[in-house]
């Protein structure tokens, strides 16, 4: 609604009268005024945010009454201290991380997939000596200081692990055909064979038995506050995923290139082709499908705290499925 | 038959650069054993008379003999004693006081029997250990003068060594100073601004004038030596500091005035 | 005002402010609402993660402090040799004073990754870093030092016919120790910061792992915020405890005799 501008009018009583007459009378939905959401994206757009950039650009969420602003991060986004202290309302991240931090105390709920399987992993060149995670013993892997998967291989397998920090470029990558290094399987490979090296094998956190999902996160004040809004942006979400699956991915794709001028049309077919063809969104296992979009299993993470407990990387006790997840902003 | 001059200036002149000649013309001669007292109006060019005398400075002009060399070949036969103690303040008195030998590589155990005996010249002998921040500036001229005598100069050069202390701390040192030459009997050159110090120290004062810097007269001192703090209160005392006075005074007066 | 502290004083001012100090955090944290507490872990939670991650901190520690060190001590014996040689020539003061200016200025995180390529990762590139931020200060400070001599005392061991290398190391040299150690103390400050900011672009865990830079970015990234706090607290005490040393150092070296040292009452 528009106030009454501060110069000094014609004749003063007309916008009052407008505004009244505005006021009074019933408003479209579509013009009703959109509730602002912010979302802080774990890294630059790309085909791994397809339902946020289809259903933003196709309308969902503004069908929904909400104005969504996808926020891309980066090397330096800190997805986590965001959320906690509100300064972004959602996020996306991993949520056995998410776990762990709630476990720290930091104030999350996690309230959507966007992964039924996390494709996070450790790159290995074609033909490198490491075939099995046993292999890893007393290596060197670029990654990310902190990434909860290398604490957990420590723990399942008993390795020694050396861990020099992630400066995402594949370079070191390239330059060494001992090198490991963390990446999303939809994503680094691609730009490993434009830069001229071969496919590279893939060591994925799942078949170590660290199954995790992405998931998208707000604070637990959020959570409470709007209740409703959440349930309008998950819907909005999960027919944004299942239009950018099934449909014409184009309206996002062209968003994704906005946001982001690497993003070339080769590589957004490779990766959606690869969220396609391993069944990341829907579900890998036999009951997965359309249905599955979006969905949180609270037996899937009880199992996952208590896999943690037992190898140490979480106190006994400390969080448990209720405490950290919620099925109530799922569409039913 | 007189002995040779020890020191001979031969039509000296000195200008720095393009500037203007701050010495002309300046010819004398001293004798072993002379006490000269150089005194002028600011600006004269004493002090650079008596650095041209040291080596510290190049002649522009005429020529500068010491005991028949130049002063650069006769270095080791000078000392000189500047204005400020110039002491390294972070050696004590007693490294202060032997460091011109150890510049020229005399061991140490010469060393410390030269330092011990000049400190007890100028009385400080109990100070040896003590450094530099730790004394008055009357004591620091003294361990100054300690330090100049270490090398038994023949020449001893002091530019206004006692400029900066006050008038009891400089007369018990103009006694000192006597009381050393006694000792030892260099030649001095004394650069001053009191005429009743020349006057006492000296038995020949050079009466500089200004613009540009020359000779103006030389004043024969013939009080006896050696001089005490009795010789201050004799009449000759009082009557040659009034005659240095007036030939000061007169000299003053005629200077060009300062451009 | 205060008349010369004594000493006993002296020690229990900053005891007091440090207790108050502590007061006021503690109550901070509990202010805060609950699930913002971990905003501001409190200082129980600081000191439990201490003690939870000794181990880990600890060889952090050392290894930070060996990079810093060893950097430092590089700093020191290049740049004094360096400063000898700039303060003989003023052409060459000339020349090079901009590109060292050129080197300090340059941001340490963008150094940083080239270091990585040039020596790798670890101990060297954390190393060769801290030596880039603490060679400046020494290097301009000694310098200035060196060609600060009084110009009597010069002069006087141009009357005494001194050689060059008397006259460097009998006069300039002892002369320009005051800012010498002024230098170093800046550098020492500066020191740990540069290692620890080395430590967190290039460091890595190989070896006995990362220093105190490193350590952080894993807490930072595992959002383990009170020993974030606790690695925080030791990188502090790691620069006090250089410091005090530097301090040391300059103590026995210029008590006896610079003004510096002077006591008020004599």
């Amino acid at each position: 609604m528009s106030a009454p501008t501060n110069r000094r009018p014609r004749a003063p009583w007309l916008p009052v009268l407008v505004a009244v007459a505005l006021g009074a009378a019933p408003m479209p939905a579509a013009e009703r005024p959109l509730f602002k959401i912010t979302v802080q994206l774990d890294w630059m757009a790309e085909p791994e945010h397809g339902g946020f950039y289809q259903a933003a650009a196709r309308g969902f969420f503004r069908d929904e009454g909400l104005d969504v602003i996808l926020l891309p991060g980066g090397p330096g986004a800190h997805v986590m201290p965001s959320v906690a202290t509100g300064k972004a309302d959602v996020g996306q991240a991993g949520d056995i991380e998410t776990l762990l931090k709630q476990a720290e105390g930091l104030p999350f709920v996690q309230f959507a997939a966007v992964f039924q399987d996390d494709p996070a992993g450790i790159l290995v060149h074609a033909d490198s000596s490491v075939q099995r995670f046993e292999d890893l013993q007393g290596r060197t892997i670029i990654a990310r200081p902190g990434w909860a998967f290398l604490d957990f291989l420590k723990k399942k397998f008993g390795l020694q692990l050396n861990v020099v920090a992630q400066n995402f470029s594949s370079a070191a990558f390239l330059s060494n055909r001992e090198a490991l290094q963390q990446g999303y399987y939809i994503a680094e490979p691609y730009h490993i064979i434009k830069a001229g090296g071969k496919m590279p094998r893939f060591l994925s956190t799942w078949d170590a038995g660290f199954r995790g999902y992405a998931v998208l996160v707000t604070s637990r004040r959020f959570s409470r506050a709007h209740p409703e809004r959440l349930r309008a942006f998950t819907r909005a979400y999960v027919r944004g995923w299942q239009e950018y699956l099934e449909g014409d991915p184009g309206p996002a794709h062209a968003a994704m290139k906005q946001a982001n001028a690497n993003n070339t049309d080769e590589f957004m077919a490779f990766s959606r082709k690869m969220i396609i063809d391993e069944r990341l969104v829907v579900g890998r296992d036999a009951t997965g499908g359309s249905a599955r979009i979006g969905r949180l299993d609270p037996a899937r993470f009880a199992a996952q705290i208590t896999l943690l407990e037992e190898l140490g990387l979480l106190p006994k006790g400390r969080v448990t499925a209720a405490s950290t997840m919620t099925t109530d902003f799922l569409p039913e | 038959m007189p002995p040779p001059p020890l020191v001979e200036f031969r039509e000296v002149a000195k200008r720095f650069g393009d500037g203007p000649p701050v010495l002309e013309r300046i010819s004398f001669a001293a004798q072993p054993g002379d006490f000269l007292a150089l005194i002028g109006p600011s600006g004269c060019g004493k002090s650079t008379l008596l650095r041209l005398l040291a080596g510290l400075s190049p002649l522009t002009a005429g020529a500068i003999a010491v005991d028949g060399r130049t002063p650069a070949d006769a270095a080791a036969e000078l000392a000189f004693v500047f204005q400020e103690p110039t002491l390294l303040p972070w050696l004590n008195v007693a490294h202060n006081v032997e460091l011109p030998q150890r510049l020229r590589g005399v061991a140490p155990a010469d060393r410390a029997a030269t330092r011990r005996r000049v400190l007890e010249l100028v009385r400080l002998g109990d100070r040896a250990a003590a450094y530099p921040r730790q004394l008055s500036g009357g004591q620091k001229m003294r361990v100054s003068l300690a330090r100049a005598l270490a090398l038994a100069p023949r020449l001893l050069l002091l530019d206004e060594p006692f400029g900066a202390l006050d008038e009891m701390t400089r007369e018990h040192l103009n006694e000192e100073l006597l009381a050393i030459r006694a000792l030892a009997a260099w030649t001095a050159f004394f650069v001053t601004h009191s005429v009743a110090e020349a006057v006492f120290l000296s038995n020949r004062i050079l009466v500089l004038a200004t613009g540009p810097g020359r000779l103006h007269t030389e004043i024969a001192v013939p009080l006896p030596y050696p001089r005490t703090s009795d010789t201050r209160l004799s009449r000759d005392y009082h009557d040659l500091v009034a005659h240095v006075s007036r030939v000061l005074r007169s000299v003053e007066d005629s200077a060009p005035p300062p451009r | 005002m205060i008349a010369p502290m004594r000493p006993l004083l002296k020690a229990f001012l900053p005891a007091v402010a440090g207790a108050l100090a502590l007061a006021v955090w503690f109550a901070a944290h509990f202010l805060l609402e609950e699930e913002m507490r971990f905003l501001l872990p409190s200082p129980a939670a600081v000191l439990q993660a201490l003690l939870d991650h000794r181990e880990p901190l600890a060889r952090a520690t050392l290894n930070t402090s060996q990079g810093a060190l060893l950097g430092f001590g590089l700093a020191v014996v290049v740049s004094v040799g360096l400063a000898v040689v700039l303060s003989w020539s003023p052409i060459v003061r000339t020349s090079l004073y901009p590109y060292l200016m050129a080197l300090q200025m340059t941001p340490l995180p963008v150094l940083a990754p080239i270091c990585v390529i040039w020596v790798g990762a670890g101990l060297k590139s954390v190393a060769l870093l801290t030596f880039v931020i603490a060679f400046f200060p020494l290097v301009v400070n000694t310098t200035q030092g060196l060609i600060s001599t009084d110009r009597h005392l010069v002069e006087l061991f141009g009357l005494y016919r001194a050689r060059p290398w008397q006259q460097l190391l009998l006069l300039r040299a002892p002369a320009a120790l005051p800012y010498f150690f002024t230098g170093l103390r800046i550098a020492a400050t500066i020191a740990p910061i540069g290692a620890v900011v080395a430590d967190m672009n290039a460091g890595s865990s190989a070896g006995d792992g990362g220093g105190l830079g490193f350590q952080a970015v894993i807490y930072a990234s595992q959002a383990k915020y009170p020993a974030l706090f606790a690695t925080a607290a030791t990188t502090c005490m790691l620069g006090f405890v250089l410091n005090a040393a530097v301090l040391g150092l300059a103590w026995l070296a210029l008590h006896h005799w610079h003004d510096s040292y002077e006591r008020s009452d004599k």
